[in-house]
């Protein structure tokens, strides 16, 4: 619970550091929750590192493609405060923190678990997206339809 | 409107976007709406990170060119928007010479995050993160000492420093090295949260958000260029802690 406030928080401050105000500001910050919230769903699910970020990040694009289109301001406004939480920051860290510690086995863990994670929103993001752009433009073509 | 105005026009908006964090194939875009909308037969833009070139053919058959270099970055949401905006409107309504004219200045001298704005902000990500990754209330209450020292040092040191590469390999080395201080002096046992916290701020998120959207675009140069540099700017990162942890640990043992 506190992670999901703090999650908030973070992409609230990164929307706010790159000048975004007003209602976009809202929608940015609420995109980071989202994507943790989601990210803790699937943990709880199934608990893989890689299926929760995939998740977490597609759900996060869906949201930003959706709100993007609402508010008519670019995606990546939007795509990058919602994927900010599920960079795996921690992970970087501990990987050189068993490097100093000489503990080459965790190293090779960790050093693993930051590429699958990067490796995860990368696909969850290309997947996602993907789709949307199918969906889109299905929809789009059956509205010119029938307004023909 | 004169074609060579609306190409002038056109790659200022593609120039600001780019600059202000828009993806690639979202610039080429832009350009080439604006330019076919006021009349242009032909418009091929080719972008990558640094660049961006534009040929465009008018109803004479008579051809013209403009390229931009890009040189720096500054990420800024609400310009991104404001110039996203500004195209839109032009394909729609097609604008003057004059209104485009000072629409573009509008936005380019338009309101910016003061200096220390920008200091409270970082402190309160770097408490966010801090406390997101674990950290109790003594490390959030570092993490906003440190957070606000971080971009004061960055605004300073980003004019001495030759790449991005070597300030964020500084900016790192001075984050772990004050958590790790703080740490030294008994106000915190867990300096590693400080330092996940505060290296969120240097995580370089947007280049590979950017990167992966560039990939989906079809654009797989600037892809690449983007993926890359963010690569190398977390290895810096890294290094630059492991560097601090390793030196001061060395010092005080």
């Amino acid at each position: 619970m506190i992670q999901i406030f703090a999650s908030f928080a973070g992409s609230l401050g990164f929307a706010l550091l790159y000048n975004l105000r007003g209602k976009k500001l809202w929608t940015a910050g609420v995109s980071g929750m989202i994507s943790w919230a989601a990210y803790l769903f699937v943990w709880n699910q199934m608990p893989s590192g890689f299926a929760a970020n995939l998740a977490a990040a597609a759900v996060a694009t869906i949201y930003a493609e959706t709100m993007a289109r609402i508010l008519k301001t670019p995606v990546t406004v939007f795509l990058i405060t919602g994927i900010i939480p599920l960079v795996p920051g921690g992970n970087l860290y501990y990987t050189m923190n068993y490097v100093i510690a000489k503990e080459w086995h965790l190293f090779s863990l960790y050093g693993q678990k930051t590429m699958l994670t990067a490796i995860a929103i990368a696909a969850g993001i290309m997947v996602a997206s993907s789709l949307y752009g199918i969906c889109a433009s299905i929809v789009h073509h059956y509205a010119i339809k029938n307004i023909k | 409107m004169k074609l060579k105005k609306v190409l002038a026009f056109a790659m200022d908006i593609g120039e600001g976007m780019l600059i202000s964090g828009a993806g690639v194939s979202r610039v080429e875009d832009t350009i080439t709406r604006i330019c076919l909308a006021y009349g242009a037969k032909k418009a091929d833009v080719f972008s990558i990170t640094s660049s961006i070139v534009t040929s465009i053919e008018d109803a004479d058959g008579e051809i013209l060119t403009q390229t931009k270099r890009i040189r720096h970055y500054k990420t800024d949401f609400k310009k991104l928007d404001e110039f996203n905006q500004l195209s839109r409107y032009m394909c729609r309504d097609l604008p003057n010479e004059k209104e485009v004219k000072q629409r573009i200045q509008k936005i380019k001298t338009g309101r910016i995050n003061s200096f220390m704005e920008e200091v409270l902000t970082s402190a309160a990500i770097a408490t966010a993160w801090t406390i997101f990754y674990g950290g109790g209330i003594a490390e959030g209450a570092i993490a906003i000492l440190i957070g606000g020292a971080v971009t004061v040092l960055s605004r300073y040191l980003s004019k001495l420093t030759p790449n991005e590469m070597v300030l964020n390999f500084l900016l790192s080395f001075f984050v772990a090295a004050l958590a790790y201080l703080s740490a030294r002096f008994g106000i915190t046992k867990d300096y590693g949260k400080i330092i996940i916290g505060n290296i969120m701020l240097l995580v370089p998120g947007v280049a590979f958000v950017n990167a992966l959207r560039d990939m989906i675009g079809g654009d797989m140069m600037s892809g690449i260029l983007r993926v890359c540099e963010s690569v190398l700017l977390a290895v810096f990162l890294a290094a630059g802690s492991f560097m601090a942890l390793v030196f001061l640990g060395g010092v005080w043992q």
